[in-house]
C-alpha cells in the first residue's frame, strides 16, 4: 500500500528540530563568542585581496548547502509527497469529510454517507491506509492540526489550513493506530483554543468494517436527533454553509440548543456535548 | 549620581553633513514616539503574559478575559510593527539618506506627514482594542468581520477602525518610500571613488568622497549594489553610494514594491464590510496580505543592516567602506525580500504549486544574502580590533539575534519543515529573534552613536549598560523559550495555554519583565538627557566635528 511520507517520516521530526537548533545556536554563539575574544588589530595595508578568500568559500560552500536543502525538500512539497499515492485505488483510500466552523469540527467518512443526527462527528480510520482529508470551513479561515498522540504535548503530525469557500485537501498515512488530537491550527476567534476533537486509528485486521464512525472519545460531539436529517452537512457538498453570512450562527438554528451553547460557551466545547 | 560619559573608545568623527534642524527635530519626534509606542506595546505584551498566568484580570469572566487577550495580541503586533520598527525604519533611514548622501531630503514635509500619518494610524489601532477587536496582526479576514459574537466581542464599528488605520499605516510607508527614493535619484548625491595607493596593496585604496550627478545607469547599479558584482576594473572605476544609502534605498524599493498587497487586502475588507461571506476570495486576500506583510517584516531590518556594515568596520577602526562584499548581497535582498512572502501561506493547500515552489526557492535565496552579511561583519570583527561600546555590542548583539532568527527563517521557508512548525510557538520565538533582537537592537544602537549628532548630548553610559544587559538577558530568554516550546509542539495566538506548557508561562512573564524594567531605564536615560542643557565639552566636541560641514575629505562619513 502506498503511504504518504512527510518530514518527520525521514528523520526529521519536531525534536529533530529542537537538536538542531540547539547546535545552531551553541555553535553561532560560540563563533560570535570566540572571535570577540580575539579580535586583533591588523594593519590595512595587510588586508589583501587574499584574505578576502574567505567570503568567496563561504558564499560558495553556503550556496552548495542551499540547492542540497532545496532539493532534498522537494519531496516534501504537497504535490509530490501527495504523489506517492497516485496510482492507488480510489477504494483503498479513506475520504474524509471536515467541516470547520466556530469553534467545532465534524469529520465523517464519504463512504458512510452523510452525517446523520446520532452520528459522532468523529471519524475511525484504518491504520496503513491513505486518507484523503477535504477540509471546509463554514466562517472564517482554521487550521486542520493533527497531533501525534491523545492529548497536548504529542508532536504535530501535519497541518493545514482551511480556507472558507475552498476545498483544501491534505493526503496522510496513519502509521500506528491510536487516538490522534485534532486541534485548530489557525486563530479564529476567542474561543480558538478550545476548537479541539480526535481521530481515531484502528489497526488494519481483515475482514474489519472500517466505515463506521467511532462515538467511544470523551470529546464527542454527537450531532442531536432534533435537528432535519436535510440540514445536516452533506460529504457531497462541503460548502453548505459556506454561503451563510456566519456558519456559527446557521449551525444555532439547525442545531438547537446543544450546538448553539456549544459556538459561543467555552466551558461547554471543552467538556464536549455527548 | 550619573556621570555623563561618553562611550569609551568613541571614534571621532562620525558627523561631517550637518543635516537640517529641521530634520533633527523630525528626527527626535519619531524616535520619542516609538518609544511611547514601544512602552504601551510592551504593557500589552506584559498583559497577555499575566493573563495567561491564570490572574484574573477586573473581576471579567474567561470568555471575557479571551477577547480581551486576543484584542492586546492584535495591538501588541501592529503597534510594534507599525509604530516601533517601522518608525525607527522611517527616522534612520530619513537621518542616513540626508547624512551619507551629503544632501537635504526631497519633501520634509512629505517627510513630516508620514509621521503624523503613522502616529495617528496608531492612535486608530489601540482605539479599536478598547473595542474588543482582535483579528490578530496580521487581519485575516474574514474574521475581521465574523467574530462569532459580536456583542460578547468586537462589531463592524472596530472593524472599520482597524482598516482605516491600516489605510494609513499604507499612506504613510508609501510616503517615506517615495521621500527616500526622490531624494537619492534626484540631483547630485555623495559618492566615493577609489584611487590604488600603491601596486603591492591589491585592495587598498584611498577613498575620495565627492558629489556627483551620476549617470541613471550608473547611479541605479550603485544604489542597488550592483556594482558589487561588477568585474575588479569596473568596480574600481565606478562610484560608489554610501552603504548606507543604498541599505535606504532598497528598504523603499521592497516596501514600495509591497505596499499594494496591503491596499488590496484592505479594499477587499472594505467591500466586504456589509456582506464578508459572498464578497470575497479570501485566499487571493491572505495572499495579498503577506505580499505586503513580509517586505514589511523586511523593512525594520535591511537599514539596520547597512548600520551594521557602516558602524561595525568603523569601531574595528577598519577602513574599507567599498569593500565588494558589503554590496553584494543588496540585489538579492531587493529581488527576494518581496518573492519570499508566500512562504507564509504554505499551508494553504489551494495556493497553485508554483507559488510554493517559488517561496520554497525564495527563502533559501535569501538565506544566502544574509548569510553573506553575517559572514562579512563577522570577519570584520575577526580582523580588526573593535572597541566594545554599547553601539557595538548592540549591533553584535543584534546580529546575533537575527543570525538565530534568520536560522528559523529558513526552517519555516521549507514546506517540509513548516509542516511541524507553521503557527507553534516558534513562530513568535522566530520573529521575537528576528525583529525584538535583530533590528530593534540595531537600532538601540545606532539611537545611542548618533543621539550626541542631534542634541550635542550624550545619553548616561551607566544607564546604557544597564539596559543592554537586561534587554539581552530578557530578550533571548523568552524568545528562546518560546522556540523550545514551539518546536516541540505548543500552539501560538492560545489565550489559554495548554496545561503541557503552563510550567514555561512563568519563566516567560518573568524574562518579559526584565526586558520591560529595561526599556523605562533606557526612556528615563533619553527623557533625561533630552531635557539637560549640553555641557561646555559636549558643545565643544560636537562644535569640533561640524567646524567644517562641506569637508568630503575623509571616507569617514561614507
Amino acid at each position: 500500500m502506498a503511504a504518504v511520507n512527510l518530514a518527520a517520516d525521514y528523520g526529521w521530526g519536531p525534536y529533530t528540530l529542537v537538536y538542531i537548533f540547539i547546535i545552531v545556536v551553541c555553535v553561532t554563539a560560540g563563533g560570535i563568542l570566540i572571535s570577540m575574544l580575539t579580535t586583533k588589530m591588523r594593519e590595512q595595508s595587510a588586508l589583501s585581496k587574499r584574505q578576502y578568500r574567505f567570503e568567496t568559500w563561504w558564499a560558495i560552500g553556503t550556496a552548495i548547502v542551499l540547492v542540497w536543502l532545496w532539493v532534498i525538500s522537494y519531496n516534501w512539497m504537497p504535490p509530490v509527497a501527495f504523489s506517492a499515492i497516485a496510482s492507488t485505488p480510489e477504494s483503498s483510500i479513506q475520504v474524509v469529510n471536515v467541516t470547520a466552523g466556530q469553534w467545532f469540527w465534524l469529520m465523517n467518512k464519504v463512504s458512510q454517507g452523510p452525517l446523520q443526527p446520532g452520528n459522532s462527528s468523529q471519524v475511525v480510520l484504518t491504520a496503513g491506509e491513505p486518507v484523503k482529508f477535504i477540509a471546509h470551513s463554514v466562517d472564517v479561515n482554521h487550521g486542520f492540526g493533527v497531533f501525534a498522540g491523545p492529548s497536548d504535548g504529542a508532536p504535530i503530525l501535519f497541518q493545514m489550513q482551511v480556507i472558507p469557500k475552498l476545498d483544501n485537501v491534505f493526503y496522510y498515512t496513519f502509521k500506528q493506530p491510536g487516538v490522534y488530537m485534532v486541534r485548530c491550527l489557525e486563530y479564529c476567534g476567542y474561543s480558538h483554543p478550545y476548537m479541539t476533537s480526535s481521530i481515531t486509528v484502528i489497526p488494519q485486521v481483515a475482514g474489519t468494517n472500517t466505515n463506521t464512525n467511532g462515538t467511544s472519545s470523551s470529546k464527542t460531539i454527537v450531532v442531536p436527533t432534533s435537528a432535519p436529517a436535510s440540514n445536516l452537512p452533506s460529504p457531497s457538498s462541503g460548502l453548505i454553509f459556506a454561503e451563510s453570512r456566519a456558519g456559527s450562527h446557521i449551525l444555532s438554528a439547525l442545531y438547537p440548543p446543544a450546538l448553539a451553547g456549544m459556538t459561543h460557551l467555552p466551558n461547554i466545547v471543552k467538556g464536549g456535548l455527548s | 549620581m550619573l556621570r555623563e560619559e561618553r562611550y569609551p573608545k568613541e571614534p571621532p568623527a562620525l558627523p561631517q553633513y550637518d543635516i537640517s534642524p529641521e530634520l533633527k527635530k523630525l528626527v527626535l519626534m519619531f524616535m520619542g514616539a516609538a518609544l511611547i509606542n514601544f512602552l504601551i506595546a510592551g504593557g500589552l505584551a506584559m498583559g497577555m503574559r499575566i493573563m495567561q498566568e491564570d490572574v484574573p484580570v477586573l473581576g471579567v469572566n474567561t470568555t471575557e478575559q479571551n477577547v480581551l487577550w486576543y484584542a492586546f495580541l492584535t495591538a501588541h503586533g501592529q503597534t510594534m510593527m507599525f509604530g516601533v520598527l517601522s518608525m525607527n525604519t522611517m527616522w534612520f533611514s530619513y537621518y542616513a539618506t540626508s547624512k551619507w548622501g551629503r544632501k537635504p531630503l526631497s519633501g520634509i514635509t512629505v517627510a513630516k506627514a508620514s509621521f503624523w500619518i503613522m502616529e495617528a494610524a496608531i492612535i486608530l489601532i489601540l482605539l479599536s482594542t478598547l473595542f474588543g477587536f482582535g483579528a490578530g496582526w496580521y487581519n485575516l479576514m474574514p474574521l475581521t468581520f465574523l467574530p462569532g459574537q459580536p456583542d460578547v466581542t468586537w462589531g463592524t464599528g472596530a472593524a472599520a477602525t482597524f482598516l482605516t488605520a491600516d489605510v494609513l499605516v499604507g499612506v504613510s510607508l508609501t510616503l517615506f518610500c517615495i521621500v527616500i527614493i526622490t531624494t537619492v535619484l534626484r540631483g547630485k548625491i555623495a559618492v566615493g571613488t577609489q584611487r590604488r595607493q600603491n601596486a603591492d596593496a591589491d585592495e587598498v585604496h584611498e577613498h575620495v568622497i565627492h558629489l556627483e550627478n551620476l549617470p541613471a545607469s550608473v547611479r541605479w547599479a550603485s544604489l542597488l549594489g550592483i556594482t558589487g558584482w561588477f568585474p575588479r576594473k569596473w568596480r574600481l572605476a565606478t562610484p560608489h553610494v554610501s552603504i548606507l544609502v543604498v541599505a535606504a534605498f532598497v528598504t523603499a524599493m521592497v516596501q514600495i514594491v509591497g505596499n499594494p498587497g496591503l491596499f488590496v487586502q484592505l479594499a477587499h475588507g472594505f467591500q466586504s464590510i456589509q456582506d464578508p461571506t459572498t464578497a470575497s476570495n479570501w485566499l487571493l486576500t491572505k495572499d495579498a496580505w503577506w505580499f505586503f506583510a513580509h517586505p514589511i517584516v523586511y523593512f525594520p531590518l535591511l537599514i539596520f543592516l547597512g548600520g551594521l556594515y557602516f558602524f561595525v568596520p568603523r569601531y574595528g577602526k577598519e577602513n574599507s567602506p567599498y569593500n565588494k562584499w558589503v554590496y553584494r548581497p543588496w540585489p538579492f535582498y531587493f529581488a527576494f525580500s518581496v518573492l519570499v512572502f508566500s512562504h507564509h501561506v504554505f499551508m494553504d493547500i489551494p495556493n497553485p504549486v508554483w507559488l510554493q515552489m517559488l517561496s520554497q526557492t525564495a527563502t533559501l535565496g535569501i538565506v544566502w544574502p544574509s548569510g553573506l552579511t553575517i559572514i562579512t561583519i563577522l570577519t570584520f570583527v575577526w580582523r580588526s580590533k573593535i572597541s566594545w561600546n554599547i553601539t557595538s555590542r548592540f549591533f553584535m548583539a543584534g546580529l546575533a539575534g537575527w543570525a538565530f532568527g534568520g536560522f528559523q527563517g529558513a526552517q519555516t521557508g521549507m514546506w517540509g519543515t513548516d509542516m511541524y512548525l507553521h503557527n507553534t510557538m516558534s513562530i513568535p520565538g522566530h520573529i521575537h529573534m528576528i525583529l525584538l533582537l535583530g533590528p530593534l537592537l540595531f537600532a538601540f544602537g545606532v539611537f545611542y552613536a548618533i543621539f550626541p549628532d542631534l542634541t550635542k548630548k550624550h545619553m548616561s553610559k551607566t544607564l546604557g549598560e544597564i539596559h543592554f544587559w537586561m534587554t539581552i538577558f530578557g530578550g533571548f530568554g523568552f524568545a528562546l523559550l518560546f522556540n523550545i516550546i514551539g518546536t516541540e509542539g505548543a500552539i501560538r495566538r492560545e489565550a489559554v495555554m495548554p496545561d503541557a506548557w503552563g510550567w514555561a508561562m512563568p519563566w516567560l512573564l518573568f524574562f518579559a519583565l526584565i526586558v520591560g524594567i529595561a526599556q523605562f531605564l533606557f526612556v528615563y536615560n533619553f527623557a533625561r538627557a533630552a531635557k539637560r542643557k549640553p555641557t561646555a565639552e559636549e558643545i565643544a566636541e560636537y562644535n569640533s566635528l561640524h567646524r567644517d560641514p562641506q569637508s568630503m575629505g575623509t571616507a569617514e562619513a561614507a
